[in-house]
């Protein structure tokens, strides 16, 4: 369970629309500077993230006849391959 | 033996018929004769070849829209019943098309208006695509250049998914019950965000599946949106109808159903190029705000310098002042002095006169200052002579 939500916040679409969230809450402006230095660094670092996230993704094939299969055979939840 | 009555003759009969599966959903081809429309909006028809015919009722809720004519060639749906009234054999149609098209062509029409007036084909229940779909079922042959293409185009646009194959015959007998037991499958077990229906290009008879009744209505039924990808671009199928975006290839749907990673990365690199120069522009901002604050201090100290040079300048004038009154009373004092020169003994010796001193050093300037016999000194101008007086 855990694991899934894990995998959940790391989704490229959560990191990229907190991004767009972040860049969006900066050009709004009207914030103390502190406050604008921190969601740049934020901004910086989920865009990095993206990028880290399309960078190293390989697309995964299965057939749905196999995940049964692997799902049946092995007992324990989340054998899946990663 | 009883004597039945009429009623429960013909209304056996009725039974009998209406009971018979294969006449209850039968295509009929024939020429129109014999055309009738009653006011009420139905129309009744003979259906004729040349050695029999048929009447045949086609009631206003079903012939809505369909134009037939007397002599017309058709093919005809319907079921066989009887009119008791008048211990009649009917034929009441639902669907007529032009024999021409085919059979095929007619079925396909017949479905796609029963379907579309069921509200499988409304534009409003089409459902949005999700923009970043994790997991993408196909259902699809598991050989063949669809799988392939599919597997190609999102591996470039969208590595981050994951491709869920569900595979299915898509052509033949097992094509509509596998496509739907696979549809099933993904809805049911694959935690798909998005579902690819797809086959390549064939006859009319190899898509045939995708027009089959069960297609889709399990399209339809699907929980997450379905994109179908039948045939070639100008093929249409009740698939495509009852999908959520009709593909016009098996490529254009791998292209339609994720995103570009490229066109994510320049949309990343933007955003980035937006938070430096929100970041830079808060920080000039609050510089600029400095630069006025200090200016607002600079004009709010005294003056220092400006209040010297105005000292500075009443000293200057004041000194001027001083300086010509000095130099006026020089003026005046050596035109007096000029005068004195004029008064001086000096002068008045030089001009020959003498002054007559006693001895003393007292001025003889009378006769009594002086007696006979007093030795005195008469100074003219170049010197003095010693004298008596008598």
């Amino acid at each position: 369970m855990k694991n899934v939500t894990e995998v959940e916040q790391e989704t490229f679409e959560a990191v990229y629309t907190q991004l767009e969230g972040t860049v969006r809450q900066l050009e709004d402006g009207g914030l103390p500077l502190d406050e604008s230095i921190g969601l740049f660094e934020e901004g910086m670092r989920l865009a990095q993230r993206c990028r880290e996230l399309l960078d190293g993704a390989e697309l995964r094939v299965t057939t749905l006849t196999e995940e049964f299969r692997a799902a049946a055979g092995a007992q324990p939840q989340g054998a899946e391959p990663c | 033996m009883l004597a039945l009555t009429v009623q429960q003759v013909v209304g056996y009969l009725k039974e009998l018929i209406e009971s018979n599966a294969t006449l209850g959903d039968l295509w009929i081809s024939g020429e129109i004769s014999n055309l009738s429309r009653s006011s009420a909006g139905h129309v009744y028809f003979t259906l004729k070849d040349e050695a029999a015919q048929l009447r045949c009722a086609f009631f206003r809720r079903a012939n809505a829209g369909m134009q037939i004519a007397h002599g017309d060639a058709v093919i005809a749906h319907g079921r066989v019943s009887i009119y008791e009234q008048r211990g009649e054999l009917n034929f009441i149609v639902d669907f007529v098309n032009p024999q021409g098209a085919g059979i095929l062509n007619a079925q396909f029409e017949r479905l796609k208006q029963l379907l579309e007036a069921e509200g499988l084909f409304d534009e409003a229940r089409k459902r949005p695509l999700p923009p970043f779909p994790r997991r993408i079922g196909i259902v699809t042959s598991p050989t063949g250049a669809v799988l392939h293409d599919i597997i190609t185009v999102v591996g470039r646009r969208w590595p981050l998914a994951e491709i869920v194959l569900a595979p299915s015959a898509v052509q033949g007998e097992a094509a509509a019950p596998g496509i739907v037991a696979a549809l099933a499958d993904l809805n049911e077990h694959g935690n798909v965000d998005v579902i690819i229906v797809a086959r390549g290009g064939g006859s009319q008879e190899d898509l045939w599946p995708f027009n089959d009744e069960r297609v889709p209505r399990a399209i339809y039924a699907s929980r997450v949106p379905v994109v179908s990808a039948v045939g070639h671009e100008t093929d249409f199928t009740l698939a495509d109808f009852a999908a959520d975006l009709r593909a016009p290839t098996p490529s254009v749907a791998g292209e339609l159903v994720v995103p570009d990673q490229i066109e994510l990365a320049m949309r990343v690199g933007g955003d980035v190029g937006a938070l430096v120069s929100c970041m830079r522009q808060a920080l000039d901002d609050r510089r600029d705000a400095l630069e006025r604050l200090v200016e607002a201090l600079d004009d709010a100290q005294p003056d220092v310098a400006a209040a010297r040079e105005r000292t500075e300048r009443i000293l200057a004038a004041a000194e001027e002042r001083l300086r010509r009154a000095i130099e006026r009373s020089r003026a005046l004092v050596e035109a007096r002095a000029l005068q004195l020169g004029s008064l001086s003994p000096q002068a008045v010796l030089g001009r020959g006169y003498a002054v007559v001193q006693r001895l003393d050093g007292g001025i003889v300037a009378r006769v009594r200052d002086a007696g006979a016999g007093d030795l005195v000194s008469i100074r003219v101008q170049d010197g003095a002579l010693a004298a008596e007086v008598k």
